[in-house]
């Protein structure tokens, strides 16, 4: 007797090839960037034909668009690195990445030796200005006076840019503020990620500039472990991000407000996210958490002052209209028996308001000739209630139903049954399950009640 | 000999670790039950005062109610009371908040049926207290496998929205999924420092201080206030932040005594009432989203009421990423209305409201967010009522729904335009009425950290076909400085002015003052 299998045979080798492939793939893409030459670099040329007027500004020359290939990955989610986590920086000098590594055979670490030892990322990676002394004719030891070669790749304009810059020993300065983030450059060097993982092909540029810099996107390529996995790739916010003493995220930054990118559970905080934001706290609360504390939602789903971005000017004139039309919907925030019920007694249009605040003859609804009594019709209160019960329930009380739904309601009442179609067939678990409404409307022991058990 | 040499090492160290264990026990409890303050528990204590003074007035124009509101909230947390904070390890903390709303504008026979009959106003609470959450949270415990929350706290999922008193545990696991399941009371009306919001709606309950005795038979919808025990779990995914998927099942019941018919027993007796245990709520769903960065995404959800056998809410949305400062979208969202199963209303309930929309979100240039929707909210029911057709045909009534949102940023202010229209349309939806207007908000940073302004004004306008006393057009405007003197106070005050036919005027003034307070020994 032959056994079936859950899966072809065919189509299981072809997914272990392919699995194969994507982890060779992977691996070579997470090759760290090993050195080009030795320690001990060759003198920079002091021909100036690759790094001459205009090289090393950009990150390809004359700001030439960086193809997509060269880029961090996760670039075309965020074309551009967020404000808040990398302030913007002022680069003052050119330099040629490119020429470094690929004509002069230097690797990564003869410049960035520090990335291999640093577990912050408010650690300063760049080379000290001494560093560049090895092979450029100049001499940084006294920043005070930085004394130029007679070589032109020592001269201050070979690398400084500004007006005159190296006249009187000025330089325009370079600002490198520090991301607001958490990154160990040391452990992910030591889980053989190499720079090019996150930073993009900066070997193939010139100049490297915040766009070098790593997008979210691209760090979830690995950032996406579970909670309790053993692994420290895990895809919790804090993971990365900088924290207040109270464990959520902190938002607030100069540079502007820290908020989730468009592309993230389509948590995108736009001017409508008011109105779209419950799909997204439904299916994923924890993801509000790490930056909002429960206080934050409380002030509109359960507050004690109108929330203006929800209910505009005047919202006490317009809300009976809006409630009629379930837009927004009442139920999200509020309890219709007890924050609508109160009031709507206290004013007078709930049924059984204090006699005081309603006066005689006065009717919310049309007349009743239309609304109730009639048989139905256009403005009869049926179609209302079958559309939307909600705004009935925030004024009625169910003594009001009752009255003429129940079978024994008020005395001369109709009996007039409320159900949908079909609604027998469910009846009887409708009683087990809770025999309370039942028995507001039918007797313990009518024959209606004796169907459904 | 060296083996055995070893050998008698380890049974020594083992025999002396026998001895000491009991010892060692009782100083690991006793060093986890002392205050660690030193080591970096973090303190934060926050609160807001605000009063508020507007009229409300009743459908017919008159002046009811002169509201003049106060409240009070007070928040307390410690944080990392395990002491110095790592990511990704064990951290406890401890969070509660309370508050007090009380409205000074009330009348004496509203709260008092002896004061005056005619005035009172059933089920009206005066200046309630309540404890809006206290709990005690631990997270990442176990090596990131438990978490666990005891006391009153929120739950957010796809159910909607809930307090309960009691006890959650949540275990989350490697293989990228996690589990909570919880148990305890539901917050319910009524119930000492509790507040009604939770309740699924379609029944009051509360405490009937002056409902005692005859009375209470004269107001039968009004129930009394019982525990309610409730249980739930959820199952949800963990770890990769581009699925994401979470399904949840809650069961809540009701206990006590309830009235049962709402008028005396023609057969003498009074009001009938159940006793005892019955299903208040049970239901489950799943909310769940697919993104991929450079394409677009999806998103839904559904609600299935169990005690009624209704699918309560559906909803579904994807949205296309074209090209980074565009993204299209198309949502439909299904709503049904349903209510503690203690209450009639469920058994009243026929057809689902349905909303189809689609979405432009835009950044046309940096700062500007812009997002235009439109579609159709249908509304259905049983029978045609142009056609006084009966419940063999169902009718659907729909309302043109439009809404366009802008914000620009500057860093230290925004602009913020907001409008819209929805308006029934068609022969059926005749009598459905339209809303629609526009409000602008303007807000700006004056002097850094310390002086805020907002300003904004509105014209709305609205008609309902079967209330048409109550169509107008409003004018609106309001005005709000912020102050903040020290880092950890600011003083709010906001003035707001509208103008329509049924009201004439109406002002309401606004002041708050919220302190926040953070303590890092």
């Amino acid at each position: 007797m032959r056994s079936r299998s859950l899966l072809p045979g065919w189509i299981a080798l072809a997914v272990c090839l392919a699995a194969l492939a994507g982890a060779l793939a992977s691996a070579r893409a997470g090759e760290p960037t090993e050195p080009a030459a030795s320690a001990a670099p060759a003198p920079a040329p002091s021909d100036a034909s690759p790094r001459g007027a205009g090289h090393g500004l950009y990150p390809l020359f004359e700001d030439a668009e960086v193809p997509a290939a060269w880029m961090p990955p996760g670039v075309a989610a965020t074309p551009v690195p967020s404000d808040e986590v990398f302030p913007p920086q002022t680069i003052a000098i050119r330099f040629n990445h490119g020429w470094h590594v690929k004509q002069l055979k230097l690797s990564c670490r003869a410049c960035h030796a520090g990335v291999y030892e640093s577990e912050a990322a408010k650690d300063r990676n760049l080379p000290s200005p001494e560093t560049c002394d090895g092979c450029h004719d100049c001499n940084h030891s006294n920043l005070a006076a930085v004394k130029a070669g007679t070589d032109p790749n020592g001269q201050c304009a070979f690398c400084h840019l500004g007006e005159d810059a190296g006249v009187e020993g000025v330089v325009a300065l370079s600002v490198w503020p520090e991301p607001n983030l958490r990154f160990p450059h040391k452990k992910h060097l030591a889980r053989n990620i190499g720079c090019p993982q996150c930073h993009g092909a900066v070997d193939e540029l010139e100049l490297a500039t915040r766009d070098q810099l790593p997008r979210m996107a691209g760090c979830f390529t690995c950032h996406a472990l579970s909670g309790a996995a053993a692994g420290d790739a895990r895809g919790d916010c804090t993971v990365c991000h900088l924290t207040e003493p109270n464990g959520l995220l902190r938002t607030a930054f100069p540079t502007g407000k820290l908020e989730p990118p468009h592309w993230l559970h389509g948590a995108d905080h736009g001017p409508d996210w008011i109105a779209r934001h419950q799909p997204v706290a439904a299916a994923n609360s924890a993801m509000c958490g790490s930056c909002h504390a429960s206080p934050f939602c409380t002030d509109c789903h359960d507050g004690k002052v109108r929330p203006r971005q929800v209910h505009p000017n005047d919202w006490l004139s317009m809300h009976a209209q809006a409630a009629r039309q379930d837009s927004p919907r009442c139920v999200s925030c509020h309890q219709l028996q007890s924050f609508c019920g109160d009031c709507h007694r206290r004013v007078g249009v709930a049924r059984d308001a204090p006699a005081a605040n309603r006066g005689a003859g006065r009717r919310f609804h049309p007349p009743e000739a239309e609304w109730s009594r009639a048989t139905r019709g256009a403005r009869h209160h049926s179609f209302e209630a079958m559309r939307n019960l909600n705004a009935c329930v925030s004024c009625h009380t169910e003594r009001d139903c009752a009255s003429c739904h129940a079978s024994k309601g008020l005395p001369g009442a109709g009996g007039t049954s409320p159900h949908p179609l079909g609604f027998e067939s469910s009846c009887a678990s409708a009683l087990r399950r809770n025999p309370r409404p039942c028995l507001v409307c039918h007797e313990s022991r009518s024959a209606v009640l004796g169907r459904c058990r | 000999m060296l083996g055995e040499a070893s050998r008698e090492r380890a049974a020594a160290r083992s025999s002396a670790w026998r001895s000491v264990r009991p010892w060692a026990t009782v100083a690991a409890l006793a060093l986890a039950s002392t205050p660690r303050m030193a080591l970096g528990v973090d303190f934060e204590i926050d609160g807001d005062v605000f009063a508020q003074g507007y009229d409300v007035a009743g459908p017919w124009g008159d002046v009811l109610l002169g509201r003049k509101r106060f409240g009070a909230v007070l928040g307390f947390a410690a944080y990392n009371l395990q002491g110095e904070a790592r990511p990704l390890e064990a951290d406890y903390s401890v969070a509660l908040r309370m508050r007090v709303d009380t409205d000074f504008g009330y009348r004496a026979g509203e709260t008092d049926y002896a004061d005056d009959p005619t005035l009172y106003v059933p089920g009206m609470a005066y200046a309630p207290v309540d404890l809006m959450y206290g709990y005690v949270e631990g997270r990442d415990l176990g090596g990131g496998w438990f978490g666990f929350r005891v006391g009153r706290q929120y739950v957010t999922d796809v159910l909607g929205w809930w307090s309960f008193d009691g006890a959650l545990l949540r275990l989350t696991t490697p293989f990228y999924v996690q589990a909570e399941v919880y148990g305890g009371l539901e917050q319910r009306g009524g119930l000492p420092l509790s507040s009604p919001r939770f309740e699924r709606p379609g029944v009051w309950r509360g405490s009937h201080g002056d409902l005692e005795g005859d009375l209470a038979a004269d107001f039968p919808s009004y129930q009394y206030a019982a525990p309610a025990p409730a249980v739930g779990f959820a199952v949800e995914s963990a770890g990769p932040n581009w699925i994401h998927g979470r399904f949840d099942y809650r069961r809540v019941w009701s206990t006590g005594a309830a009235f049962t018919r709402q008028f005396p027993a023609h057969e003498g007796g009074g009001y009938p009432q159940v006793e005892g245990l019955r299903l208040s709520s049970e239901r489950l769903g799943y909310a769940g989203s697919a993104f991929l960065p450079e394409i677009g995404g999806a998103k839904g959800g559904f609600v299935y009421d169990v005690g009624t056998g209704v699918v309560s809410r559906a909803y579904g949305a994807l949205e296309f990423h074209v090209g980074e400062p565009v993204t299209l979208g198309a949502e439909v969202d299904y709503f049904v209305p349903t209510f503690d199963l203690d209450s009639i209303w469920n058994w009243f309930t026929h057809d689902g409201i349905t909303t189809t929309l689609a979405r432009v979100a835009l950044r046309p240039v940096e700062h500007l967010d812009v997002t235009v929707s439109g579609g159709a909210r249908l509304w259905m029911a049983e029978g045609d009522p142009a056609a006084y057709r009966g419940a063999d045909s169902t009718s659907i009534a729909p309302d043109l729904v439009t809404d366009v949102g802008a914000r620009y940023a500057w860093g230290t202010g925004q602009v913020r335009v907001h409008g819209g229209v929805e308006t029934g349309f068609g022969e059926v939806a005749q009598n459905r009425g339209r809303r629609g207007g526009a409000d602008v908000t303007v807000a700006q940073e004056l002097v850094p950290d310390h002086v805020w302004l907002a300003a904004g004004t509105s014209v709305y306008g609205w008609s309902d076909p079967l209330r048409t006393h109550r169509d107008a057009t409003s004018f609106g405007y309001v005005v709000a400085p912020e102050l903040a003197p020290a880092d950890f106070v600011r003083a709010r005050v906001e003035w707001e002015h509208d103008l329509n036919r049924l009201v004439g005027q109406r002002f309401r003034l606004l002041g708050s003052l919220s302190f926040r307070a953070e303590v890092s020994p």
